[in-house]
């Protein structure tokens, strides 16, 4: 199989490099580092691989990972995340782009994960599984899990607001 | 395929959700193309200058092979001649004590000098001189001596 040319790897960046970030932003400060890692690494890959989104959203990971491993650069994520950045944006003046954030950092981690995967990855279950080391079962169990958590959430904080 | 089944307002919060797109600021699509760009040609460069490293190593140990197969001939068709060499120096050392050979005489030795001398006389041991039919010293048979006349003339 031949390797990726320069108009598919633009067109997969604009496509999936947005979401890979949402998606690496809980493990890692330098999540959109690691994405462009990823990508110029897709880009070196002799062959193709044979699901590309899957094996992006894997490498994303693993570098999420390990850079998570090191106390100085969790340091330094603390500091950034306080900054509270934007990580949802939207075109409808109805919805809340903040609060949908704040819903989602509630999650733990690998659900946050799951959700973003399937959500905004466009992944399946199946894929989502076997990039998490997780069941199917446990997988859709989860995610049917952090949706409910999330409305349940969303619908506090709005009667909170409309309260006030 | 397994299928899952949400009930309706887990679809809606799914759907509400997507509504929603990543937002990231920081993602530089023209940065990404050039670093892989550039990646991609230092890779090729890396890879031709393997193909040739590769090729002058198998040239270098072609030769390297033919010049030890080279010398180990050389080597052995030496040994042999060498031996050839040999067993004929062999032979002729054996065929020189075997067969006495008339050998030229150096001007200084011993033999050239007493021939030149003919000095054999003085040598007793010299039994093989040319001159020795010739010499008085060693023909001459002593005179027969007279023991009553030698008495008679000692005067006492």
């Amino acid at each position: 199989m031949e390797a990726i040319e320069a108009d598919e790897l633009g067109r997969l960046f604009d496509t999936h490099a947005p979401a890979l970030v949402l998606y690496a932003r809980r493990r890692s400060s330098q999540a959109e580092d690691l994405v462009q890692e990823a990508f110029i690494k897709l880009a070196s890959q002799r062959s193709r691989p044979l699901d590309v989104v899957s094996w992006l959203h894997c490498v994303v990971r693993n570098a999420a990972m390990n850079e998570a491993r090191s106390a100085r650069n969790r340091r330094k994520y603390e500091q950034r995340s306080a900054k509270d950045e934007n990580w949802l944006s939207t075109n409808d003046d109805r919805l809340d782009g903040s609060l949908m954030v704040e819903s989602l950092k509630q999650l733990d981690l690998e659900t946050h994960e799951i959700i973003v995967a399937r959500i905004w990855g466009g992944l399946t279950f199946e894929q989502i599984a076997q990039l998490q080391s997780l069941s199917l079962v446990t997988v859709y169990r989860r995610y049917r899990d952090g949706l409910h958590e999330i409305k349940k959430m969303t619908k506090e904080r709005e009667m909170k607001n409309g309260g006030i | 395929m397994v299928v899952f089944e949400f009930d309706d307002t887990l679809a809606e919060m799914e759907k509400k959700l997507r509504r929603y797109s990543p937002a990231v600021p920081n993602l530089s699509r023209d940065r990404l193309l050039f670093e892989s760009g550039k990646m991609a040609a230092s890779s090729r460069l890396r890879t031709r200058l393997l193909v040739i490293t590769n090729l002058l190593l198998a040239v270098s140990t072609l030769t390297l092979t033919y010049s030890l197969i080279c010398s180990e001939q050389i080597q052995f068709k030496l040994k042999e001649e060498l031996a050839k060499v040999r067993s004929d120096q062999d032979l002729e050392l054996m065929i020189s004590e075997n067969e006495p050979v008339d050998r030229e005489l150096q001007p200084t030795s011993y033999l050239a000098l007493m021939r030149q001398a003919d000095l054999y006389s003085l040598d007793p041991m010299m039994t093989d001189s040319p001159h020795s039919g010739a010499s008085p010293a060693v023909s001459t048979p002593e005179p027969e001596t007279n023991i009553l006349s030698v008495r008679s003339s000692l005067e006492f």
